[in-house]
């Protein structure tokens, strides 16, 4: 039967044996009730072919729920921990990366690629589920040698029980289908050895394997390769390429003998508008040595004083004190919490310091002293030094007798 | 499936009339008992009554504290009525056989936009009494403020529930200033009328034409239904958007989420699909819809419970993962003000969203995949309060922050006697309303032509 008869020169027929047993019904509940009959017989090994879904039927095999939404849930919790591995393993060991700040291993930004990851991994898993739990794909199968069974893609229901079944016994399968009524019934044989394997099998698909295989190594290998002269495809060039040397673009000597498009500035070269040639006002020094008085470009004036009164009292009272005696808040605040252990900042109002040059006073304004660090960086050199006028005006208030105050003013100070 | 049996079926005589499936003796008819009713009536009044009164006893602007209580009740229920209209309208567009059973239901439920509208009033009151008079240009500096006669402390706090109603305010902040085309009280009243005769005019349509159907069984009303659906469910959605942008997104007229109206409506779907089983489930035990309503149509809600459990999780997410990781302070000001009280110092509020998280998606996500789950009429119970907890705390902690941010900081969750008395006084105004209009009508479509699907439908 069947494909015997096809191949040219057989000789003798090939020896068979019975696949199973095979019954063919006309109608749906035809099927269900046989299909009751052999499942309650105790048959492990047989099923049903039907043209369409037939509802019942998996009660009446008596179907056991199927396990492919645990192989799906496996699948998705495998994706889940793959996801959110590799990324945890990517960004915060391999190749730790800050972006915009924000956690190395950071779960609500790994979140996206870890869901789809599940999704992916579940969808996957149960399509390749699909397949597996229904043993697909079949290329063979022992109903194939069966004529009649075309029709199970029409208008017929089969039912097939396997000879591999531990219970068959030819004879008690067909009689128990038979009493089920078919339409037909029929003993199915197929060659005890099996078709061989068409010799043109291993090395067709060896080739294949090879043919498939080119791509991919052309591609891996093309890795390792420039692209070659042929310019990118760039469409819309907006100012995409500009005539101009840009960071490591290695003009080698094409421009300078040193290989960069710039020449470094030489020694000395100072910004339009950044020549500091002022030394007294900028580093409070002249010929080299501390300078005593405010610098020529800045006379003393009250709207100097004013403007050191208020930067004294935005930068420096709070350590020193409005009075410059230091009594500032964090000062006072500090000795509190520090129980006696802190350094205090300064009072101004003794003698080594009324006589000290205003050249260090600028240089401990610009760049510290001891515990006080540097304010170069928060004020300006005129600021410095009408900060540098307002000390001096508080330290002449603390140590100064009645007749400095000019007479119209004396009326106001009452005795203390 | 039953769906081929059906398909090759009934439609042979296209143009004839559904004939009616169920028994005349089915448990179909609800009772009207007015007496029931009254009871729910009263005892919801006067639940709300007891919040207020508590509320004010309190002191400490207890009005104040009432109002956000009210509004955190108003979101929960407007939002489950949403959604009834919303799984009404979708019925219809999908043509949807499995659900027929149970649509009845859901519509007696959409009807509840009545009730709603009622109870938006005192929202509106609240908010016309919450301005407070503009000062004059120049006016606004400390100094002259000081000096200026202190006016009597009004009842109503200026900005009490919505900070853009105290007019005071608005016209300091440049920046409120230039939304008050939108957020103004008169729009935002004709908005709030709009938002309602849509919803109680579709509600209205889609359940009047489905109980006409019952005596009539004309297989019309599935065609009109089916066509109105359509330009019916772009309105729901834009309506449904633009009240959550009203309602609860204005609390912070400063902040926006491009995503707020889709995460109102995950809600919807979420806490009706857990009503409706509650519902479901209620009746049945009283003898109503037995053997009509099948674990197969318990099955399938709690699917869809399920499925939006996950698509709420997945906007909520996203509206958060968007905001985390932009790290823009104009928008992250609401996250942070549910999770910290100062720079690195979390505050109780973190808690809440804890709570939310494991409440709404950790826990409900593996708890009712299982179908054996859905299929227990216990634990499918058990889930769909639990949901309903869940969909509270999610409005909660949408609008409390606010009252907490006003009245003392963020370093207590106000969560008091008057919040349960607000929900339970609406929750028995809703029942008492539903009982009136269930006794009016049979509890299934009784000629609906996909009936006996519905009455026949197995799951897988």
């Amino acid at each position: 039967m069947g494909m015997d008869e096809l191949k040219p020169g057989a000789a003798e027929p090939e020896a068979m044996k019975t696949s199973g047993v095979l019954a063919e019904y006309a109608t749906p509940e035809g099927l269900i009730a046989a299909a009751e009959k052999v499942a309650a017989a105790g048959y492990r090994k047989w099923d049903c072919f039907t043209p369409f879904p037939v509802h019942g039927l998996d009660d009446a095999m008596k179907i056991q729920a199927t396990r492919l939404p645990w192989f799906v849930l496996a699948c998705g919790l495998t994706g889940l921990a793959l996801a959110l591995g590799f990324q945890t393993w990517a960004n915060g060991f391999d190749y730790p990366w800050n972006i915009s700040g924000k956690p190395l291993i950071s779960l609500p930004a790994s979140i996206p690629v870890t869901f789809e990851g599940t999704v992916l991994f579940s969808a996957i898993g149960s399509f390749v589920g699909v397949l597996l739990f229904c043993q697909l794909p079949q290329l063979y199968h022992p109903t194939m040698r069966s004529a009649k069974f075309a029709r199970a893609t029409d208008d017929r229901f089969f039912l097939f029980i396997e000879a591999r079944d531990r219970l068959f016994e030819a004879g008690k399968a067909t009689s128990l289908l038979s009493g089920t009524h078919p339409e037909s019934l029929e003993t199915l044989e197929e060659p005890v050895h099996g078709s061989p394997q068409p010799g043109y099998f291993k090395p067709f698909t060896l080739m294949l394997f090879c043919l498939l295989s080119i791509p991919p190594l052309m591609l891996f290998n093309s890795r390792s390769q420039p692209s070659g002269d042929l310019p990118r495809i760039h469409i819309v060039q907006d100012m995409d390429k500009q005539p101009k040397f840009g960071p490591q673009m290695g003009v080698g000597e094409n421009l300078f003998a040193d290989g960069r498009a710039m020449r470094p500035p030489a020694v000395g070269v100072v910004a339009r508008g950044e020549v500091k040639a002022d030394s007294q006002l900028y580093e409070g020094k002249v010929d080299g040595k501390l300078a005593k008085g405010l610098p020529a470009s800045l006379p003393a004036s009250a709207a100097l004083m004013e403007r050191g009164r208020t930067m004294y009292n935005i930068q420096c009272s709070v350590c020193h004190g409005v009075a410059g005696d230091g009594k500032g808040t964090v000062a006072v605040r500090a000795q509190q919490l520090a129980e006696g252990t802190f350094i205090p900042p300064l009072a101004f109002h003794d003698d080594r310091l009324r006589n000290i040059e205003d050249g260090h006073l600028f240089e401990v304004i610009t760049k510290g002293i001891r515990t006080m660090p540097g304010y170069g960086h928060k004020i300006v050199p005129e600021d410095r030094w009408a900060i540098i006028l307002y000390v001096r005006a508080l330290q002449l208030s603390q140590s100064a007798s009645i007749d400095v105050v000019p007479a119209d003013e004396r009326a106001k100070i009452k005795p203390q | 499936m039953s769906a081929h049996a059906e398909n090759s079926g009934h439609d042979g005589h296209a143009g004839a009339d559904a004939p009616a499936l169920l028994p005349d003796d089915a448990p179909i008819r609800l009772p009207d008992n007015p007496s029931l009713q009254r009871g729910f009536w009263i005892g919801g009044a006067a639940c709300l009554g007891a919040a207020l009164g508590i509320s004010l006893i309190r002191g400490g602007n207890g009005l104040q504290a009432f109002m956000h209580s009210y509004l955190t009740s108003f979101m929960f229920f407007l939002t489950i009525t949403l959604g009834a209209l919303g799984f009404v309208l979708v019925n219809y567009i999908a043509r949807a056989g499995w659900s027929v059973v149970v649509r009845r239901v859901a519509e007696i439920m959409m009807l509840n936009f009545m009730v709603m509208a009622i109870l938006a009033f005192p929202i509106l009151l609240y908010m016309a009494m919450s301005d407070s008079p503009v000062k004059k240009a120049g006016a606004a500096t400390h100094a002259v403020a000081e000096s200026t006669a202190k006016p009597a402390v009004p009842l109503v706090k200026p900005g009490g529930l919505y900070p853009w109603t105290d007019g005071a305010k608005v016209a300091e902040s440049h920046h409120l200033a230039g939304k008050t085309p939108y957020l103004n009280l008169p729009f935002f009243a004709i908005r709030v009328i709009l938002y309602f005769a849509i919803w109680i005019g579709l509600a209205k349509l889609f359940h009047g034409q489905s109980v006409s159907q019952d005596s009539t069984g004309s297989r019309r009303v599935n065609k009109v239904l089916e066509d109105f659906s359509a330009p019916s469910i772009i309105l729901f959605f834009i309506t449904i958007t633009f009240a959550a942008f009203d309602f609860s997104m204005s609390l912070n007229p400063l902040w926006y989420s491009t995503m707020w109206g889709v995460y109102h409506l995950a809600g919807s779907a979420f806490g009706f699909f857990a009503t409706l089983i509650l519902a479901l489930m209620t009746l049945q035990r009283f003898g109503y819809l037995k053997g009509i309503v099948t674990t197969e149509h318990y099955h399938d809600i709690g699917k869809f419970m399920w499925g939006f459990t996950f698509f709420w999780s997945y906007i909520a997410f996203s509206q958060y993962m968007l905001i985390w990781y932009g790290n823009i302070p104009e928008e992250t000001e609401f996250f942070r003000d549910r999770q910290y009280l100062a720079d690195g110092v979390y505050g109780p509020w973190v808690y809440v969203g804890l709570l939310l998280l494991f409440t709404h998606f950790v826990f409900p996500f593996p708890g009712f995949m299982s179908r054996h789950v859905k299929r227990n009429r216990a634990t499918l119970a058990f889930w769909a309060i639990w949901c309903l907890g869940a969909h509270f705390v999610d409005h909660f902690w949408i609008i409390m922050p606010n009252l907490s941010k006003q009245q003392h900081s963020l370093d207590r969750v106000p969560f008091g006697p008057a919040d349960l008395l607000c929900w339970l006084g609406m929750a028995g105004l809703c029942v008492a309303f539903f009982l009136r209009n269930a006794s009016r009508v049979p509890l299934v479509p009784l000629r609906d032509p996909r009936l006996g699907e519905s009455l026949r439908f197995k799951n897988f």
